[in-house]
C-alpha cells in the first residue's frame, strides 16, 4: 500500500516537473515573439521617421506666385529674411501639408512633431505637429506650433521622452542666418518624432 | 514468475511517457515559434534592406530607380519582392507594371505569409519644363521563395 503511494506520488511529481518545464518554455516563446515585434516596429517606424526627413528635405512645393521651389529653400530663405518668424502661418501650413501626406500611409495611427532647433546662437526651436486628444471619449485632431526660446527648450525634449513610444530621426540642415552685419551658415537641427496616436503626454508640447 | 512483474511495472510507464509528451511537446512548440519569430524579423530585416536600397538615392529618377532595382535584386537572396512607386494614397498593390516597378520572381498564391511595407520618397518629375521632386510612397512586398 505504501509502495503504491510512493509510486503515485513520484507520478504527480514528475508530470508536475514535465508540466512546469513546458510552462516556461512557453512562456518564453511567447515573450520572445513579443519582444521581437516591438524590435521590428522600433526599426520601421525609426526608419520612416528618418525617410520622412529626407522628403522634407528634397520635396518640391508651389509657392504664392504659383512656382514650383524646394520647401527647404522656402524654409532657408523665411530664415534669411525673418529669423524671428521662421514658421509663419502659410510656412507651416506647407510644412504640415507635406508631413501630413508623408504620413498617409499611417493614417492617423501616429502624431508627430518636427523640430527646428536653431541652437544657443540664436536661442530658438520653432516646433509643428499634430496631436489626437480624448477627452470624454471623443478625440480630437489639434495643430501643435510653437517657439521655444533657449531657457524653455530643454522642455520639449523631455517631454518627448516621456512619451510611452516615440520614434525619431534628426538630421542638421544648414542655414543662412544674419549676424550684425554680416551672413553666416548656421548648422540647424532637424528632428521628427512620431508616437502612436493619444499619448496623453503629448498635450504638454507647446503648452 | 518473469511475465508478472513486468506486467506489475506496466502503468507506472504510463505517467512517465505522459510527462515526456507533455515535455517534449512544450519543446517543440517553443522552437517552432522560435524559427518562425526569426522568420519574421529575417523578411522584415531584408525589406528594410531593400527600402534602403531605393531610400538612399534621396530623389528618384528613372535610371536610379532601375539602378537600385538591379542593387536590390543581387542583394536579397532567398526572397522574392515587388518594390514600386505610387501615389501617397493609392491602395498597396502585391504585383505592379510600369516604368517605376522592380520585382523578383511572382507574386505567390495560396497560404504563404507575405510582408507590406510603404514609405514616403520623393520622385523626380520631368513632365514639365523645370523638373520637380514629388511626394509619392515606395510600396515594397516580401515573400520567403520556395
Amino acid at each position: 500500500m505504501e509502495r503504491g503511494v510512493a509510486s503515485l506520488a513520484d507520478t504527480i511529481f514528475l508530470i508536475l516537473i514535465a508540466t512546469l518545464a513546458a510552462g516556461m518554455i512557453l512562456q518564453s516563446g511567447l515573450h520572445y515573439g513579443e519582444t521581437a515585434n516591438e524590435y521590428l516596429t522600433q526599426l520601421m517606424l525609426d526608419y520612416y521617421a528618418k525617410q520622412t526627413l529626407r522628403v522634407i528635405s528634397s520635396v518640391s512645393i508651389q509657392r504664392e506666385c504659383g512656382v514650383d521651389d524646394y520647401l527647404l529653400a522656402y524654409l532657408k530663405e523665411r530664415a534669411e529674411k525673418d529669423p524671428k518668424n521662421i514658421l509663419d502661418l502659410t510656412a507651416r501650413g506647407k510644412l504640415k501639408e507635406t508631413i501630413n501626406n508623408a504620413l498617409e500611409p499611417l493614417g492617423d495611427a501616429y502624431d508627430y512633431v518636427f523640430i527646428l532647433d536653431f541652437g544657443e546662437r540664436y536661442e530658438k526651436a520653432f516646433v509643428v505637429g499634430r496631436r489626437h486628444i480624448i477627452e470624454n471619449g471623443t478625440v480630437y485632431e489639434e495643430d501643435i506650433s510653437c517657439v521655444y526660446k533657449d531657457q524653455d527648450k530643454s522642455t520639449i525634449y523631455s517631454t518627448l521622452e516621456k512619451l510611452s513610444n516615440p520614434y525619431a530621426s534628426s538630421t542638421v540642415f544648414f542655414f543662412r542666418m544674419k549676424n550684425n552685419n554680416t551672413y553666416e551658415y548656421v548648422p540647424v537641427e532637424a528632428g521628427f518624432v512620431l508616437w502612436p496616436a493619444g499619448d496623453p503626454q503629448a498635450k504638454e508640447i507647446c503648452k | 514468475m518473469k511475465g508478472i512483474g513486468f506486467l506489475e511495472d506496466l502503468p507506472t510507464i504510463v505517467p512517465i511517457v505522459l510527462a515526456l509528451i507533455i515535455f517534449f511537446g512544450g519543446l517543440s512548440w517553443g522552437l517552432n515559434r522560435v524559427n518562425q519569430v526569426d522568420s519574421q524579423v529575417d523578411m522584415a530585416l531584408k525589406l528594410l534592406d531593400i527600402v534602403d536600397t531605393f531610400a538612399q538615392q534621396g530623389v528618384l529618377t528613372k535610371e536610379t530607380f532601375k539602378n537600385s532595382c538591379d542593387t536590390a535584386k543581387n542583394l536579397i537572396a532567398g526572397y522574392g519582392f515587388t518594390a514600386y512607386i505610387e501615389t501617397i494614397d493609392a491602395k498597396n498593390e502585391l504585383s505592379c507594371t510600369g516604368e517605376y516597378c522592380c520585382m523578383k520572381g511572382s507574386v505567390p498564391t495560396g497560404k504563404r505569409t507575405i510582408l507590406v511595407r510603404a514609405f514616403p520618397i520623393t520622385v523626380q518629375d520631368t513632365s514639365s519644363s523645370i523638373p520637380t521632386n514629388r511626394l509619392k510612397k515606395l510600396v515594397v512586398v516580401i515573400w520567403k521563395e520556395g
